[in-house]
């Protein structure tokens, strides 16, 4: 079944990597990206996605905070955040707001088992 | 005048730099979380690729503030200086921070070496490390030396300067026991370094982004 | 032969002063050299091919090692100080201690890495010299630091508070965490004064003059403090330590004073008020008491404002000597004065306001034992004779005023007889009757002890002995006399129940008669429940009297007692007495002295000589009288006149005693700083009673050094109202208090709180019954910060068992 996924992150890289991932994993899903939390809460709105994966690092509002926020707004979104900050207690933070915490750099397994996970 | 960065890097370019950066950092955080045993918060609020005088003038001399550095020396395929640099004022607020605060004055200005030279050691080894694995490209990194002084002392250290280097400037907030502290790495590259480094980022920015460039829908 | 390269290798690796461990790609030892053999007693083979977790088993190797794979996958090189991660690994040295030491981890090569060498360095001895260096240095600093009661900061050149003291925290209501990093500027409402005290800290070496401060605690009360600061260095950088005083009781006090002068108008009107409305109230019960001591009030506000006056008057009559209309005028205002001294006199008299203390006594043995006294004072030219009646009855009276209205009849006598005659004084029963009563004017038929007085002099008119008693009325020239004295044997004579009559002719000599009532009861033994035996001394007292009567007494009464004894008959001499070197313990002068060096200003530079030099002043007026017309220091020492011997010498050990006890403070609040040896295992409640404000409030830091919480009392009412309003573990006490004695005061806080424990510290001589029978603690003045404590440490014991 094709979901739509939106990629959040202030970096056209790191939106990219995530792109070649799902490539492999799941190439017929829609995709949509944006730059900032602004951006996304926009596209949830219009364009109503399954799940949303964002970066915890970004200028303004951040990806835990956007989370939460979406949470409210959305609660049927899966929700996952990606940060290279591995430390116990943004991974506790994350969970508590009620999202996957995978860490970057983002490996294709770990994106898979979330995907699968979600999809159930 | 300043002169012109004699290497300019493209958007994309300085994206990748700036997640390589904050994957270093992050990296960094979490080694210093070991040591410190309490959450280490690290962010890098922006990074630039600037000439060596614009990277001067960015740390602000000017009003006489003091600053202390912890310097380490990189070899390989690019080659360079990385500082680590807080007003002086702060350190001791740093030393705190990573030792915790129960101990007496004279007995924290005593560690302060130590702890500057630790604490920087683990920052720069996680984000040089980091930097350079995913560039895939070797670096040998020295032990560290903490240095005081202001910005030109630090950019002026041997070997001798040469116009054409160029400084990747990075500022970066570190809090830990509720104490916030601003600092900067400055990594300093020579010329051919400097097109060394750019020319790695693009062969980063084509394994990464393989196969996507044209088949995602960018907003 | 040149060394082949193994061998070579093998000899720089045995020479190096360091530990040299070389890892391979697996991270397992292929390389250890003989000075990590001696520090960690494993040898090469022992080590060979094991990882240092393998080798080390059980150690927390921290980050050596991530710091290991590092080297070997990023070409990273990792420090890893002992300062941060003390005893990494288990090293000794050879004396067997533990080996303090930093690690430095590098690659060798380039990559692919294939070793990894972790290089071990010996930083004990450095380690120990500078950690054996701060604690000297910061031993006696810290102890005292600590336990200061003052707040003491410690601020960065950015003015950041770097360090804060027990006392910081607790006096401004914020923990140590919360004062560190912050700018110190923020804690104070009087900004610029703060930065003014830092900043002339910074600029000079010296530390400055303290300046007075307000901070705002956390919950944003204020505080009062008197900042003092200096500077110092440590390599490059440097700092300003910050001591803040709390003045808030000082300035509570000071503004305490300043009400109490400008309201003493006010509070005469209002007991004024207080009398008329009382009057309802008196109508109900017993109307004679509640009028005598209302208008023993009012009588006594009206002597504190007469006695300026007088004593204003008196100055202004030398200062208008020679001006007929002036003087005259003045001398109508005298007259006005003395007028109403006299109706407040008979006020106090009859609200029976001066506190006697009578006792049983056989007045015919009193007065033998006075023979002496009496002798000295009336000189050699007067020849005295003591009668003694047999079968003495005995009466109820004040010894001291007996004593007292004795030497000044015989002193009167002397003067009548111009130093040459005879006073006899003799002693018998008599009585009174009815005839005699109707007669007479205020007096009551019935037994009576009758001491006459006769001398040999020149007599008293008529006119002069209906004034006899006026007070202030004298036939004395000038500065030769108060005039107070005949009015005072009166005021004391008529309080017992007594009576008095003169008789005289001129030419002939005077007659007095003091009848005083009879006592049925048994003697009571002469001495004072709380009074100490009168014990004298061997110090060097200069006494400056103008009156030659009152010298020569003063000057007999202390010989007696024991005492070596200077005279000067002004200021300007004793003055120069003392300027001679003299070594003089105690400076005993009158207040009112003729001449252009006032008693005060001798007092003064009489200090800038000698110290630590005791002074006594001694006055015909009250003590009110004379500190609320500024004539003198609220806190000196001062004997009315007239006083007994026993007063004197009392009065003479307590001011010695402080004296010492000021002196040895000073001294012992040195040697408290440096050894505080009483860490209290209990935080204790003490309250300090003292009128001797300087003893009071380093009595006060002394109990605070030991950890304790003090609070002061200046007289006996407030530690009353203290020790109902606050939990008190231990009363610490003067003997002598200005409203009521240590012993009344201990008795009424024994009802207050029968659990508390007490202290008394007394400038007398031991020997009292009364403070020992309640398990009292004696703490003889002057005392040590040791004895201080001993005693403190005692009634904490006393009141644990309670």
């Amino acid at each position: 079944m094709t979901q739509k996924i939106l990629i959040v992150d202030d970096s056209k890289l790191a939106r990219m990597a995530v792109i070649k991932a799902l490539n492999s994993l799941r190439p017929d899903w829609t995709r949509l990206e944006a730059s900032n939390a602004d951006e996304a809460l926009a596209l949830i709105r219009n364009a109503a996605p399954d799940i949303a994966l964002m970066d915890f690092n970004m200028p303004g509002k951040d990806g835990l905070t956007l989370a939460v926020e979406i949470k409210q707004l959305a609660p049927q979104i899966s929700l996952a955040v990606i940060s290279a900050n591995h430390q116990l207690e943004v991974i506790e933070r994350t969970r508590a707001a009620g999202a996957y915490f995978l860490p970057k750099p983002l490996t294709e397994k770990s994106l898979g088992d979330f995907l699968t996970s979600v999809t159930k | 005048m300043t002169p012109p960065l004699a290497v300019a890097l493209t958007d994309l370019e300085m994206d990748a730099l700036t997640e390589l950066v904050n994957l270093g950092v992050s990296n960094a955080a979490l080694s210093l979380r070991e040591m410190v045993r309490e959450e280490v918060i690290l962010s890098v609020p922006k990074v630039s690729v600037l000439a060596r005088d614009e990277a001067i003038a960015s740390i602000g001399e000017g009003d006489g503030r003091r600053l202390v550095a912890v310097h380490q020396h990189f070899q390989g395929d690019i080659e360079g200086r990385a500082l680590l640099i807080f007003p002086e004022a702060k350190s001791m607020e740093l030393v705190r921070a990573v030792v915790g605060g129960d101990l007496p004055l004279e007995e924290l200005m005593e560690l302060e070496q130590e702890a500057l030279a630790e604490t920087g050691n683990v920052i720069l080894n996680g984000c040089l490390g980091t930097i350079a694995n995913n560039l895939q490209h070797s670096l040998r990194i020295s032990l560290p030396e903490v240095v005081y002084g202001g910005g030109s002392e630090f950019f002026n250290l041997a070997p001798p300067p040469d116009v054409a280097d160029g400084v990747v400037f990075i500022y970066i907030n570190f809090l830990v026991r509720e104490r916030d502290i601003k600092g900067y790495i400055a990594m300093l590259l020579d010329f051919p370094s400097l097109v060394t480094l750019k020319g790695m980022l693009a062969r980063f920015i084509e394994r990464v982004g393989e196969g996507t460039v044209t088949r995602s829908h960018a907003s | 032969m040149p060394l082949s390269e193994q061998d070579r290798e093998k000899s720089i690796l045995g020479a190096i002063n360091g530990g040299l461990i070389l890892l391979d790609s697996n991270e397992r030892v292929i390389g250890w050299n003989i000075w990590m053999e001696s520090v960690s007693g494993l040898s090469e083979a022992d080590v060979s091919g094991k990882t240092l977790a393998e080798i080390f088993p059980g150690t927390d190797l921290k980050r050596l090692p991530s710091a290991v794979t590092a080297a070997l996958t990023s070409s990273a090189s990792t420090l890893i100080t002992n300062a941060l991660n003390p005893h990494l690994l288990p090293l000794r040295n050879r004396s067997h201690r533990p080996l303090l030491h930093d690690i430095a981890v590098s690659p060798i090569g380039n990559q692919p890495v294939t070793t990894c060498m972790v290089f071990v360095t010996d930083v004990t001895m450095a380690t120990n010299r500078e950690r054996y260096l701060r604690q000297q240095q910061n031993a006696r600093y810290d102890a005292v630091v600590e336990s200061a009661p003052d707040v003491i900061i410690t601020i960065d050149h950015e003015g950041r508070i770097q360090f804060a003291n027990p006392a910081a925290a607790s006096h401004l209501g914020y923990s140590a965490t919360e004062l560190i990093g912050r700018e110190a500027v923020t804690l104070f409402e009087t900004k610029s004064e703060f930065v003014a005290t830092w900043q002339s800290a910074v600029a000079s070496a010296v530390s400055t003059r303290p300046r007075e401060l307000i901070a705002h605690r956390k919950d944003g009360s204020r505080t009062y403090l008197e900042a003092s600061a200096s500077q110092w260095k440590t390599g490059s950088r440097f700092f300003v330590t910050v001591i803040l005083r709390d003045i808030n009781q000082r300035r509570a006090t000071a503004a305490a004073l300043i009400e109490l002068n400008q309201t003493l108008e006010q509070r005469v009107l209002a007991r004024t008020a207080q009398l008329m409305t009382a009057e309802d109230a008196l109508r109900q019960s017993q109307k004679m008491e509640a009028i005598g001591s209302l208008t023993g009030g009012i009588a006594h506000d009206f002597n504190n404002l007469l006695a300026v006056i007088s004593g204003n008057l008196h100055l202004l009559k030398r200062d208008v000597a020679g001006n007929a209309p002036a003087e005259l005028r003045v001398k109508n205002a005298l007259d006005g004065v003395a007028r109403s001294a006299k109706l407040s006199s008979q006020l106090l008299a009859f609200a029976r306001r001066q506190p006697l203390a009578p006792k049983v006594i056989n007045l015919g043995r009193f007065i033998e034992d006075m023979e002496d006294i009496i002798g000295k004072a009336v000189g050699e030219g007067v020849t005295v004779e003591t009668i003694i009646a047999d079968g003495l009855w005995n009466t109820l009276i004040d010894p001291g005023n007996v004593e007292n209205a004795l030497l000044n009849l015989a002193i009167n006598a002397r003067d009548a007889m111009e130093g040459q005659g005879s006073l006899t004084i003799e002693v018998g029963n008599a009585f009174l009757d009815s005839d005699y009563v109707r007669t007479h004017e205020d007096v009551v038929r019935g037994e009576y002890v009758l001491i006459t007085i006769s001398d040999s002099g020149t007599g008293m008119t008529p006119e002069v002995m209906a004034k006899a008693f006026e007070p202030f009325f004298t036939t004395k020239p000038e500065g030769r006399g108060t005039g107070l004295g005949l009015s005072m044997v009166y005021g004391f004579v008529r309080q017992s129940g007594g009576h008095i009559k003169i008789d005289s002719k001129v030419g002939q000599g005077t007659t007095i008669r003091l009848y005083l009532p009879r006592s049925l009861q048994a003697e009571d033994l002469l001495v004072d429940i709380d009074a100490m035996p009168v014990i004298g001394g061997n110090e060097m007292v200069l006494v400056a009297e103008d009156d030659e009567a009152v010298r020569e007494t003063v000057v007999a009464l202390l010989n007696d007692l024991g005492y070596r004894v200077l005279k000067a008959k002004d200021a300007q001499s004793a003055l120069s007495i003392i300027e001679s070197g003299m070594p003089i313990d105690l400076l005993f002068t009158d207040v009112v002295m003729p001449g252009t060096l006032k008693s005060t200003e001798l007092a003064r530079k009489a200090r800038e000589r000698i110290p630590y030099l005791a002074v006594l002043f001694t006055s015909g007026y009250s003590q009110d009288a004379i500190t609320n017309s500024g004539s003198l220091d609220e806190n000196v020492e001062l004997l009315s006149k007239p006083y007994s011997r026993d007063a004197l010498a009392r009065k003479l050990r307590h001011v010695l005693a402080n004296a010492t006890q000021r002196k040895s403070m000073q001294a012992s609040f040195g040697t408290a700083l440096l050894t505080v040896k009483y860490p209290p295992k209990k935080l204790l409640s003490v309250l300090v009673c003292e009128d001797d404000p300087l003893i009071l409030y380093s009595t006060i830091e002394l109990v605070r050094l030991m950890g304790h919480q003090a609070t002061p009392a200046a007289d006996a009412q407030t530690a009353l109202s203290i020790l109902s309003t606050k939990p008190i573990d231990i009363l610490l006490t003067d003997v002598g208090l200005p409203d009521m004695s240590g012993e009344q005061l201990v008795e009424q806080a024994l009802l207050l709180n029968p659990e508390l424990a007490i202290i008394f510290a007394s400038g007398q001589a031991q020997g009292s019954g009364a403070p020992s029978s309640i398990g009292a603690i004696t703490l003889p003045k002057p005392f040590t910060y040791d004895a201080l404590a001993e005693a403190v440490a005692s009634a904490a014991r006393k009141s644990r068992r309670s």
